[in-house]
């Protein structure tokens, strides 16, 4: 009997991890994508009604940790501190961007923040794109490898 | 008020006095902060605070000021100054970078800062306001050198006009001072355009807004002589200022003596310490008192 129930347990938990090892896929794609809407918003301000930064910060985004993360970048950036993004499911190359990009917002001329704000636009949208193939493939993998796991662990303990 | 000086120049200001007695603060990297303000007598007072700034610090004033999107404030920038969300002209000192056509195209290297404190003071116009204005609505320009009270006589004027003759005044406000963002008051019948040179708010202004007053600050050059021009062509009068010390300062300047022999303007004044010194009244370009 304990064995069939610990089977069980082991079984739900691999399956939770696998979901959890593709979470980070889906929130990093996530976090690029909001961070894409907020670039884009940003263009848009100073293209035409050259609002400043603060507009862009303080609107909702598709990914609720990045709104979570906005608002201490926020805070930071108002108060001219360096920002540090402290995401796990980013990588730690792209921590670093993020932080050198939300460094140099708001720092140019109009003409010359609008060649960034673009050429950091089409950069996330490349990111956006490689992501969601690789997070496709993951999505559905990812839970039903921890359950064959769990099944196996399962098996074998029986 | 004054948050964009960060704390430590901003308190050790406030332990000398207060804002509203604040005229001017000069910020110079590497020698220290000035202010100038009016005592407990009413004297100008000024006094050097213990801080001494560096570059970075200066910088950050900047970075502050234009709320930390600096392409917010470009083009005030190229000319010279930043206005701040409460309304106080910061003039900027630095290296001038020049591009296309051999304009300004930015200032770099920003090394001071001189921050002007704007005033409303309600009222201190009653008397001049009942004696000049109370048959007809008259134009009229203000002379006086630099700290004479010219813009906040203006705002004042513009406002009791707007609000004690219930007319429509236009207030073209070409870098925020007279409003400072709306702060002050300056009358329920008036409309103010912020951040136009005086050209688009003088032309927009009269076809699209039908003011019958147009006030502006610091009349520079033929073109805004021409817009005043304008303005008058089409039955609209001018409340403006002008750098000068006196009316004879100005008839020696050919782009304004036109102006003044045109019979554009009905009152003349030499403004000192917010008080009208000498009012000439014309007609038709006449002076007649």
């Amino acid at each position: 009997m304990l064995k069939i129930v610990s089977g069980i347990l082991i079984t739900i938990i691999s399956t939770i991890l696998g979901r959890k090892a593709v979470k980070s896929h889906s929130d990093r794609l996530s976090f690029y994508k909001s961070l894409c809407e907020f670039n884009s918003t940003l263009l848009k301000d100073l293209s035409f009604k050259r609002n400043g930064v603060a507009e862009a910060f303080d609107k909702n985004y598709y990914f609720e940790d990045f709104n979570d993360c906005l608002k201490y970048v926020k805070e930071r950036f108002f108060n001219g501190k360096e920002t540090i993004i402290d995401r796990r499911y980013l990588k730690d190359g792209e921590r670093r961007e993020i932080e050198v990009y939300f460094g140099e917002i708001g720092k140019y001329s109009s003409i010359t923040e609008t060649d960034y704000l673009k050429q950091k636009g089409e950069e996330f949208a490349e990111i956006v794109k490689a992501s969601e193939e690789k997070t496709k493939k993951f999505l559905s993998l990812g839970p039903k490898l921890g359950f064959t796991l769990g099944i196996v662990v399962f098996i074998l303990i029986l | 008020m004054l948050e964009y000086l960060g704390d430590k120049i901003k308190n050790e200001i406030f332990s000398f006095t207060n804002y509203d007695n604040l005229t001017e603060i000069r910020v110079r990297a590497a020698k220290g902060v000035f202010i100038s303000y009016f005592d407990n007598y009413r004297k100008l007072s000024e006094s050097q605070l213990t801080y001494i700034p560096d570059i970075a610090d200066v910088e950050n004033i900047v970075l502050r000021l234009c709320n930390f999107s600096v392409f917010c404030a470009e083009e005030s920038i190229k000319q010279g100054y930043i206005t701040s969300n409460d309304g106080e002209r910061v003039g900027i000192c630095g290296k001038c970078v020049i591009g296309v056509g051999g304009k300004v195209q930015t200032i770099k290297d920003i090394s001071s800062l001189v921050i002007r404190i704007p005033k409303q003071i309600k009222g201190f116009l009653q008397s001049f306001f009942d004696k000049y204005y109370t048959d007809s609505i008259k134009s009229c320009l203000v002379v006086s050198p630099p700290f004479g009270g010219k813009t906040t006589f203006i705002r004042e004027l513009g406002r009791l006009i707007s609000d004690e003759k219930k007319t429509d005044v236009l207030f073209v406000d070409e870098r925020d001072e007279l409003s400072a963002s709306g702060k002050f008051d300056l009358g329920k019948n008036s409309d103010i355009m912020r951040y136009c040179d005086k050209r688009f708010g003088f032309y927009n202004g009269v076809r699209a807004l039908n003011p019958k007053v147009i006030v502006c600050d610091e009349l520079m050059d033929d073109n805004d002589v021409k817009g005043v021009i304008f303005a008058a062509a089409s039955g609209v009068k001018t409340i403006a200022t002008i750098h000068g010390n006196n009316l004879k300062d100005l008839q020696n300047k050919s782009e304004f003596n036109e102006i003044i022999k045109s019979g554009i303007f009905d009152i003349i004044l030499e403004l000192k310490d917010f008080i009208p010194k000498k009012v000439y009244i014309f007609d038709g370009g006449k002076l007649i008192c």
